[in-house]
């Protein structure tokens, strides 16, 4: 269900042409995408779903409404204008309306792969037999998803601005559970573009492996512990910074990132450790992420931190235009790494908890990102530079900030999911209490 | 509708299919936001499609289309029928549906007021009004206000020869100040009970009449008293209340996941099927239904999205597990022989799973406590309104809550406010402690309206009504840097 650049962009022509509003900017998105989910070792659902998404803004002056359909008749397209515009017609005006952008130069993103979008039910159904025939050699309980589709996304406005970028996308997760109940692992690869990108049959190894490892796992005391996250256990973590990041909440004191004793923002500070450096690179060939958002800003290569130094905050372009700064807009985030792998990290470490990955975290207290969460699909003990015997998982409390100023090394970075983010080895991680969940 | 309700379900059959069914779905949603003086949405949606289920040897297959037309009707019915071969190839048991009757019926939410019809201006004065009363408390820094209506038609039809049209009708409303102060930023807000009704919710809810008091209260919050890390008797308000029972006795009585259909990612349960009758889950005084009948509830409906009727029956009976949430292809698994009828699709485009009815803790009987006497009984105790930050294991046993506003009980009276509250415990420990549950007066049908659940995700709504509890000796203030 993707239509070409040209089919959307008659649509959105037209849509504008029927605006009688002072400005007018459209976003029309649209693709198919399927889902094969299987738990004890078969299939329990699998779907397909194809379907467009049509959403109109318009302003009078500063008095703006929007409405969304997902019909395109011209009947459909002159009522969704007409209901946006008599939504705006009868608003207050909004002192932060921003006027639409002119036309703007995006960078081309090849992420549309057609082998991707034609792999089929009966292809995932294969794939997934062979994980599942996996699994019921070892007497293994296995469950997960394969899914793949394509998409678009393309926006306009009456300043002449376009955009159109199309996609496809692929993933596939799956859990293991031994037969006793007593060890789980979990691996996963998830917004690929391409399906040859994705190995199910070396990840159903990988949670094998684990879940057997895990096996029998013994109760630890709570407290502060070193800890070796590895890059899916950071990436879930590290997603808690970002909520951070906003200039305004920051410039409000709403933030972690406001400055109590200035009243200003942490710009320019050094925030976290010397080691850290967090930048969004808009085409990554890895993350061949989105070239522009909704209202048209082009997706920038951003620093964020650099060695440790907030370089830049997340700026609309109403707070942009307050502050005198450049709006951004980025579509990802990349932690620079070390040069180590796990096992180095493994091997460094005298005393420590290895974290497979986390579960349930949510923020506690947003003053300081402290937050809560568990560890889940395969905790160990090292000792002595060794994996020494699967330990029961912990509820942590803990905040991202003193991870990234507790780091002491990392592996190289990898994607994982919508980053590039390395395994990392911190010091006084806050486990408070244990779970006995499996 | 029934034309193409016939194309679908004749197709899936001629393909193969041992059952199929059809939704064909209208949605209407409005969100209305403010900050400040500043109108920041009005944003009307609209979204109509269709989805349809097949049922080959034992094995699903769903396919879905925004357009409604014959030929697209019949393309999807034939590909929900070639999915379900492909899941069939990986099934060594096939699942099986228990029985259920065929009904022509037409159902909808009681409502007076049609929320659409209502115009913009009035919603937004309203919302502009509680702003304006946030604003002037000394120290509030962002005041924010919502409303939010959704409209849900939908056609169900079935090989069975059901034919189904239900009108599913929703408001809520809320609001949050915060606070700034050289300590740092708090919030406090009013939270809704979003239930299931017209515009007349909205002129119900006391919106106006609480906005100073929440407003000061996130004043207040700035200088409140750190929480210590004690041990203490814990009197929890209905809107409190309300997220701790969907996430420790909501999420862990639905039977797909005590089965492991949701092991991969929401995770599996410690109220296995073998502890069915025998789980001692709460103390004699914890009692809690599974109700998709409840008036008004979030998941309240007629009929559920596989065509069963909606039902209400015991989960919790005196501290015991005597049952589970269940759709027509879970309930063979416990040997039931009809389903609960917990089956809900959030769209037209997402295939139905097993979603959390109303699950509602059940008042105290005669002679039990007002919260007034159970405060003025509380030595040393905290109490807590309204939800705050929630975090539980995959299998619904540790878990850490907040809250969004505390005060200290000291010999018997509410004292003064506290901050940074949390509380650890585990799911039978903490209904184990439960010494007494208030009365019927206080009972409240307070919701949840964002529950995710599934791969692809889906957001579900449902009612967990209560009444004012206390829980002895529960661990607090674990939550610090």
């Amino acid at each position: 269900m993707i239509l070409s650049e040209t089919e959307a962009k008659a649509i959105l022509e037209k849509v504008i042409s029927y605006s009688t509003a002072d400005e007018t900017a459209a976003v029309l998105t649209g693709g198919s995408g399927a889902l094969s989910r299987f738990a004890n070792n078969a299939m329990t659902h699998n779907i397909d779903k194809r379907g467009f998404s049509l959403s109109v803004t318009v302003a009078f002056g500063k008095k703006e409404g929007s409405s969304t359909i997902n019909k395109f008749d011209d009947e459909s397209l002159k009522g969704v204008v007409k209901r946006a515009e008599s939504i705006a017609r009868l608003l207050p005006e909004n002192p932060e309306h921003m006027p639409p952008l002119p036309p703007q130069k995006y960078r081309k993103i090849e992420a549309y792969f057609p082998e991707t979008a034609e792999f089929g039910p009966m292809d995932r159904a294969k794939e997934i037999l062979k994980v599942i025939q996996a699994c019921n050699q070892k007497e293994l309980i296995a469950a997960g998803t394969f899914s793949n589709g394509d998409g678009f996304m393309s926006t306009a406005n009456s300043e002449g601005l376009f955009g159109y970028h199309k996609s496809t996308s692929c993933g596939f997760s799956i859990s293991v559970r031994t037969q006793d109940r007593t060890g789980s692992g979990r691996a996963q690869q998830s917004n690929e573009r391409r399906i040859g990108e994705l190995n199910p049959s070396q990840l159903a190894a990988e949670a094998i492996r684990t879940a057997e490892m895990s096996r029998n796992s013994r109760p630890k005391e709570p407290g502060d512990y070193t800890v070796i996250l590895k890059p899916t256990a950071m990436m879930e973590f590290f997603i808690y910074l970002l909520f951070g990041f906003s200039a305004r909440e920051a410039d409000e004191g709403r933030s972690f990132m406001s400055d109590r004793k200035t009243g200003g923002n942490k710009l320019g500070q050094k925030v976290f450790g010397e080691n850290i450096t967090i930048r969004s690179a808009a085409a990554h060939p890895k993350l061949l992420g989105t070239p522009f958002g909704g209202d048209g800003l082009p997706a920038e290569d951003i620093t964020w931190v650099e060695k440790g130094v907030v370089e830049n905050l997340s700026y609309s372009r109403y707070w942009a235009a307050q502050k005198g700064k450049e709006p951004t807009f980025a579509m990802n985030f990349l932690m620079e790494g070390g040069d180590h792998n796990i096992e180095e990290l493994i091997k460094d470490t005298e005393k420590g908890i290895l974290v497979s990955s986390f579960w349930y975290i949510r923020m506690v207290d947003p003053n300081n990102l402290l937050c809560t969460g568990l560890t889940r699909d395969g905790t160990f003990w090292v000792e002595n530079g060794k994996i020494q015997y699967p330990i029961n998982n912990f509820r942590f409390n803990e905040s991202p900030v003193v991870l990234l100023n507790n780091i002491e090394n990392m592996t190289k970075s990898q994607k994982v999911d919508f980053g590039i983010i390395p395994g990392v080895k911190a010091h006084k991680f806050t486990f408070s209490s244990v779970s006995e969940a499996v | 509708m029934k034309e193409f309700t016939d194309l679908a379900l004749d197709t899936a059959s001629r393909k193969g299919a041992s059952y199929a069914d059809i939704r064909i779905c209208f949605y209407k949603d409005q969100y209305i936001s403010t900050r400040d003086q500043i109108v920041t949405g009005v944003r009307d949606y609209e979204n109509s499609g269709f989805g349809v289920r097949a049922f080959y040897n034992g094995a699903w297959g769903f396919a879905s289309s925004s357009l409604i037309s014959r030929e697209e009707v019949q393309a999807v019915a034939s590909l929900a029928v070639d999915i379900a071969r492909a899941s069939a190839m990986t099934i060594k048991v096939p699942l099986e549906l228990v029985p259920e009757p065929k009904y022509v019926d037409h159902w909808q939410t009681p409502f007076i007021k049609d929320p659409f019809k209502i115009p913009n201006e009035k919603k937004i004065n309203l919302l502009l009004k509680i702003n304006e009363i946030m604003s002037k408390v000394k120290g509030i820094k962002r005041s924010t206000s919502y409303i939010s209506f959704t409209s849900e038609q939908k056609f169900f039809a079935s090989t069975i020869g059901s034919f189904i049209e239900q009108l599913i009708m929703r408001s809520s409303a809320g609001y949050t100040a915060v606070a700034v102060g050289k300590e740092g930023f708090e919030s406090r807000s009013f939270q809704d009970f979003p239930l299931n009704r017209g515009y007349e919710h909205i002129e119900e809810l006391p919106l106006i009449e609480n906005a100073q008091r929440v407003a000061e209260e996130a004043v207040n919050l700035l200088t409140a008293k750190e929480c210590p890390e004690v041990v203490k008797d814990l009197i929890l308000s209905p809107s409190h209340i309300c997220l701790t029972i969907h996430e420790s006795v909501g999420h862990a009585t639905e039977l797909d996941r005590v089965l492991g259909w949701e092991a991969d990612l929401a995770g599996t349960s410690f109220a296995t099927t073998d502890k069915l009758g025998n789980l001692k889950y709460g103390s004699p005084l914890v009692n809690f239904t599974g109700d998709r009948t409840l008036p008004h509830g979030r998941s309240t409906c007629g009929y559920d999205d596989d065509g069963v009727k909606t039902k209400k029956w015991d989960i919790i009976k005196e501290g015991i597990l005597v049952g589970y949430s269940t759709t027509r292809d879970t309930a063979p698994y416990i040997g039931a022989k009809e389903s609960n009828g917990c089956s809900y699709a959030d769209n037209w485009g997402s295939i139905p799973i097993l979603r959390m009815p109303n699950v509602c803790l059940v008042p105290g009987g005669k002679g039990a406590p007002t919260p007034e006497e159970l405060i003025a009984d509380t030595k040393d105790g905290i109490y807590i309104d309204g939800m705050g930050s929630f975090s539980i294991d995959h299998q619904r046993r540790n878990f850490q809550f907040g809250g969004d506003a505390f005060w200290e009980i000291k010999n018997g009276e509410k004292t003064q406010m506290l901050k940074n509250v949390t509380y650890q415990s585990t799911t039978p420990e903490f209904w184990g402690s439960v010494d007494a549950v208030c009365g019927e007066e206080d009972w409240k049908p307070w919701s949840i309206a964002d529950c995710g659940k599934g791969q692809p995700g889906q957001q579900g709504q449902m009612t967990h009504g209560s009444s004012t509890i206390r829980v002895r000796r529960i661990k607090v203030g674990g939550a610090r840097l």
